[in-house]
């Protein structure tokens, strides 16, 4: 009934808005995936789940006793205390003062809007923003590209590399030493420049 | 009877052990061990917080305008520092002293109160105060006070860590060698802040915010609800309810501050009686909730009792010499010999709330002025004279609490005349 260029062109046609839909796929999915909110509120069945104690304080006080690693993305508007040793994920927020009884390990990207203040040993990884200052009673180590709105106090060493920036000086304990590290040059295979 | 009295007597020796234990472990801990605590001194470099100074001042026309002109000179920035001086129904020239400092210096505020409506007591002077004090961090000092010109970022320099509430700075005599009664007062501030203080924060116990010298974050005290005006020792009770609330208090050996010390018994038993009855109050208000309290340890709880009860411990001490003596004269003889009986007549030197011998030992040595441990012997004058201050500080209240029926107790100012400048 249909003559068979007629067909043809229909299957053409079909392939072609067929490959046109398909180059658009892509988009659609990105556009479909669900969005990054941002840091999410850490809720209290949460970190009891991690295995710690919660006790809030007169509104902008919570205590967490036990040691603590906390997922990437996590936030908490209030100051922080933890009674323990604290693992902090990457991107994490902190609204208000951190302090930690034990060692902490800051992941990057973590913010903390006022004062980290630690009993042990500091490892702040890279491209941390601290907006006041860090208090250490041991080893205070910051990683790249970090930044500390106030001072850096440490009873034992610093170690933090050439492109970080403390605002408010950085003073060592008695018996340690602040040392600046070079920030590691990249090796490029060869044929390709460093344009940096 | 006599079976009643000796185990009587065993329970007042038994205190007297307990306080003698505590202050032993305080000398011992401020002599050998200092690492309990974080210090946070380093850090007043660059932690400039916005900070409210109030000032209560009533009829302080000799000293106010030398604290003014202190506050004046103080090393905190200018633009981060508000002084709010409550004119609290003066009658003297206070008033116009301070108008005139407000004049002249923006970050100065003076809050009048007329005479009907102040005079009621520091507390209320304090909370009117805190109405218009806009720091983050807010710090008390009174009238005849001196402070070092880094008093504040000393002070400061703690609320770093947002575990503590409030802080507490060391208070010196100006005025030491105007009399025999500011010499002993020196002796036992001594004491009670370099070696009693410092070992209760560096044990982490409970260091006893001392009503100026310090100061609260403003967040807290609003939520607490201010100063208590029905306790006259506000600062123990202010103590106590930071504490339950959560947070810490920080003793800051290095804010010293320079204050004037009563110089006659007068105004020495009137001040001395004014704590001994604001401390009884404290103990039977915050006594219950502080052993109940899920926010402490039990050594922070024992600590806390200890110091509650600490003017009870002259009663006690007053009680065991009657009692010693009653005992060694007319018991039958038996186990209770001489040396039983006068045991409490010489445990004196090892208790009370004015960290007698040992401390104060320890705390002349630390300050390298041996020369003022010279007058420790005569320090049994103020022990018998806070022993009847401290009963009739007791029988005072009972005697309110019966007759009175919860009407306030009133404030009896101390007078300050300028001394020591």
């Amino acid at each position: 009934m249909f003559d068979e260029a007629v067909i043809l062109f229909v299957v053409l046609l079909s392939v072609l808005v067929g490959f046109v839909f398909a180059l658009f796929v892509p988009s659609f999915w990105e556009i479909r995936k669900p969005k990054d909110k941002g840091p999410r509120r850490v809720m209290d069945e949460t970190l009891e789940r991690l295995g710690v104690k919660v006790r809030r304080l007169s509104g902008d006080f919570v205590r967490l006793k036990g040691d603590l690693t906390l997922p990437d993305g996590f936030e908490f508007e209030e100051n922080v205390v933890v009674e323990g040793c604290l693992r902090v994920g990457d991107r994490c927020h902190f609204g208000r003062s951190l302090k930690v009884l034990g060692d902490v390990a800051v992941g990057c990207g973590v913010v903390i809007d006022e004062n980290l203040v630690v009993e042990g040993n500091v490892n702040v990884l890279d491209e941390v923003v601290i907006g006041g200052s860090i208090h250490a009673g041991g080893d205070v180590r910051l990683g790249e590209k970090v930044h500390v709105g106030g001072s850096v106090v440490s009873g034992g060493s610093i170690e933090l590399f050439e492109n970080c920036e403390v605002v408010g000086g950085v003073l060592a304990g008695e018996q340690g030493a602040v040392r600046v590290m070079k920030v590691p040059k990249i090796e490029f295979p060869v044929g390709i420049e460093d344009v940096g | 009877m006599f079976v009643f009295l000796y185990f009587a007597f065993v329970f007042l020796v038994f205190v007297m052990l307990v306080y003698l234990v505590r202050h032993y472990t305080f000398s011992l801990a401020a002599l050998y061990y200092n690492r309990g605590q974080p210090h946070f001194i380093r850090h007043g470099m660059c932690y400039r917080p916005k900070v409210t100074i109030l000032i209560p001042a009533r009829n302080e026309e000799r000293v106010v305008g030398r604290l003014l002109q202190r506050i004046t000179e103080l090393s905190y920035p200018k633009d981060k520092l508000q002084i709010v001086v409550i004119d609290d129904g003066s009658t003297d020239h206070t008033g116009g002293i301070v108008d005139e400092f407000s004049k002249m210096y923006s970050f100065i505020k003076v809050v009048h109160r007329s005479p009907k409506d102040g005079g009621k007591g520091k507390s209320d002077a304090l909370n009117e105060g805190l109405k218009h004090a806009s720091g983050e961090i807010v710090l008390c000092f009174d009238a005849d006070y001196s402070p070092q010109l880094d008093i504040v970022e000393k002070l400061v320099a703690y609320f770093i860590d947002p575990e503590v509430g409030a802080v507490q700075g060391r208070v010196t005599v100006l005025n030491e060698s105007a009399s025999l009664v500011s010499r002993l007062v020196a002796l036992e501030r001594i004491g009670g802040y370099r070696v009693d203080q410092l070992a209760r924060d560096d044990l982490r116990l409970v260091p006893q915010y001392g009503g100026t010298v310090g100061g609260f974050r403003r967040s807290l005290l609003e939520s607490l609800g201010g100063w208590d005006s029905n306790v006259l020792a506000e600062d123990t009770d202010l103590t106590f309810r930071v504490v339950l609330a959560g947070y810490r208090v920080r003793y800051v050996n290095e804010a010293e501050c320079y204050e004037e010390a009563v110089e006659d018994w007068r105004a020495y038993w009137c001040q001395r009686s004014r704590w001994a009855k604001g401390h009884m109050q404290c103990f039977f208000k915050h006594v219950g909730p502080l052993l109940k309290s899920g926010n402490l340890r039990f050594r922070e709880k024992l600590d806390g009792f200890l110091l509650l009860s600490i003017y009870f411990v002259p009663i006690f001490v007053g009680l065991s010499w009657l009692l010693g003596a009653f005992i060694f004269f007319f018991a039958p003889v038996g186990w209770f010999d001489w040396f039983w009986g006068l045991l409490p007549v010489f445990a004196y030197s090892s208790v009370g709330n004015f960290a007698l011998f040992f401390e104060l030992g320890v705390g002349v040595y630390l300050d390298g002025r041996v020369r003022l441990g010279w007058l420790m012997p005569l320090l049994i004058v103020s022990f018998v004279v806070n022993v009847v201050i401290c009963v009739w500080a007791f029988l005072n209240l009972c005697f309110w609490r019966v007759m009175r029926n919860g009407r306030r107790h009133f404030w009896v100012k101390t007078l300050h005349n300028g001394g020591g400048t």
